[in-house]
């Protein structure tokens, strides 16, 4: 079964070829010129993508050495993301699939991330738990196969990946915010500055809205007295990437005990961020349970993830069909509460 | 020209949610909510509260998405403004559209960033931090 996926659900454009569930070309085309802009750009998103999907289409064939005559199969991202950005590769795929007479599948984007572990040569092993982290979405959810998980919980305010970028932002420090934040930590000490861990009433939600919130006002307050030097804002830094993991290891933690789930799985553009790999690497370790994170191109948003979703989906026996609508907001029939 | 017609001081939580509970009384389908105040001012926080009212209890930030649509007893636009760079940026997202919608209501985060979006009769709520961590929180009319 040979699979061509797209992704065009924010500020990535990119094509994957699956051949019969292994991967043979991933091409991303990451568009680098958000940074000038300190965010993605929506119109610019979605007129980068129209100009890139075709010259992507095209390497990603020749890198998996394969014609379109050999694709079985078109999937493409459905949703949540920026509906504009979206509806290229999804009506690109759908185009594509009428004209070869093949079967299209939509992808919802966060279930091919909780399946990103797949791509690795050290699969997770049912039931998992995954702990979805990136700059629109912060999900704990227990998967018990390919079309069975329950949503544990979620954020109840910004997201994860949010409060990294609007934090850095305060500090001004400059887009991407993960990786800033990242850069700004390793110079910083991480226990200068104690910010609040939320409390939140769901067993397995979490908030960062009101870390976002402290963080801020200690920046006001340093900066009306004239302080927020460089070595301050990599302490700033340090605390709130502290508290924002540890915010997450807690609930993680709750779950693994609560669950005993067979492996623990990290995804989403957050999941580059080492100090939260190297806290889930530690719980596992602490739990005896193997930890499958995927390698940093799969963190990020990829046309691999989407291809194997799609994979996965076909072999449970799962079919569409082309009246399939994309979605801006999360939606999955797959995922329970 | 809008015009203050009630203004609430809050110390907690809870009683933005009051304040959240009393707007959505006299709140209803077709209206256009602007929202303004700093980050961590309480936006999203009340618009979790006014929403409730409505049984929608799925509500995250849409700073990412740009838009988040609940179905309540009405549906909700939720727009945030905040990562947008130029006014045309909203016609490629559809907000015109939505905006059209007089079955529904349109809440916007960061309203200020493009006062000319809103339609001529709007809402408009503005948050704003005092000294001592207490929010003001006003509520106008235009």
């Amino acid at each position: 079964m040979n699979i061509v996926a797209f992704e065009t659900s924010c500020d990535e454009t990119s094509v994957a070829v699956l051949r019969d569930g292994r991967l043979a070309a991933n091409i991303i085309s990451s568009q680098d010129f958000h940074t000038l802009y300190g965010g993605v750009v929506p119109e610019l998103s979605s007129r980068a993508h129209i100009q890139r999907i075709t010259p992507l289409l095209k390497a990603a064939l020749e890198k998996a050495e394969i014609s379109l005559n050999e694709i079985d199969i078109v999937a493409a991202t459905a949703g949540p993301g920026l509906i504009g950005a979206l509806m290229i590769g999804f009506t690109f795929a759908k185009g594509l699939a009428l004209s070869l007479n093949k079967p299209f599948v939509p992808v919802n984007h966060v279930e091919g991330h909780i399946f990103s572990g797949f791509l690795m040569p050290d699969q997770p092993e049912f039931p998992f738990l995954c702990l979805v982290v990136s700059g629109g979405h912060t999900m704990f959810v227990l998967v018990e196969s390919f079309v069975k998980m329950r949503l544990l919980g979620s954020t109840i305010d910004d997201a994860a990946g949010e409060a990294f970028d609007k934090v850095a932002k305060l500090l001004d420090l400059g887009y991407p915010g993960g990786p800033k934040i990242q850069q700004y930590s390793n110079r910083g000490n991480q226990e200068a500055i104690k910010f609040p861990i939320a409390d939140v009433k769901g067993r397995y939600d979490v908030s960062y809205s009101g870390l976002k919130t402290a963080v801020l006002r200690f920046v006001q307050k340093a900066q009306s007295a004239n302080s927020l030097t460089e070595e301050l804002k990599c302490d700033i830094a340090a605390g709130f990437q502290a508290t924002a993991v540890k915010t997450l290891t807690r609930k993680l933690e709750k779950a693994i005990k609560e669950f005993k789930p067979a492996s623990l799985s990290l995804a989403g553009g957050v999941a580059a961020n080492k100090k939260l790999r190297d806290s889930i690497t530690s719980l596992g370790l602490q739990y005896h349970i193997p930890v499958r994170i995927p390698s940093f191109e799969y963190c990020g948003d990829n046309g691999a993830m989407i291809a194997f979703r799609a994979y996965s989906l076909v072999s449970s026996g799962e079919k569409f069909t082309l009246e399939y609508e994309a979605f801006p907001s999360f939606f999955s029939s797959y995922i329970a509460d | 020209m809008s015009e203050i017609i009630k203004t609430w001081h809050s110390l907690t939580e809870e009683d933005t949610q009051k304040a959240a509970e009393e707007f959505a009384s006299i709140a209803s389908a077709g209206i256009c909510v602007g929202f303004a105040g700093q980050l961590g001012a309480g936006k999203t926080t009340f618009i979790r509260h006014l929403v409730a009212q409505w049984n929608i209890r799925n509500v995250t930030s849409p700073t990412f998405a740009l838009v988040n649509v609940y179905h309540g007893t009405y549906p909700v636009y939720h727009f945030d403004f905040y990562r947008l760079n130029d006014e045309a940026e909203l016609f490629e997202i559809g907000y015109y559209e939505y905006l059209e919608d007089g079955e529904a209501l349109v809440l916007i985060e960061w309203a200020d960033m493009f006062p000319g979006a809103l339609p001529p009769q709007h809402w408009y709520i503005n948050f704003v931090i005092n000294e001592d961590g207490s929010r003001t929180i006003s509520l106008a009319r235009s």
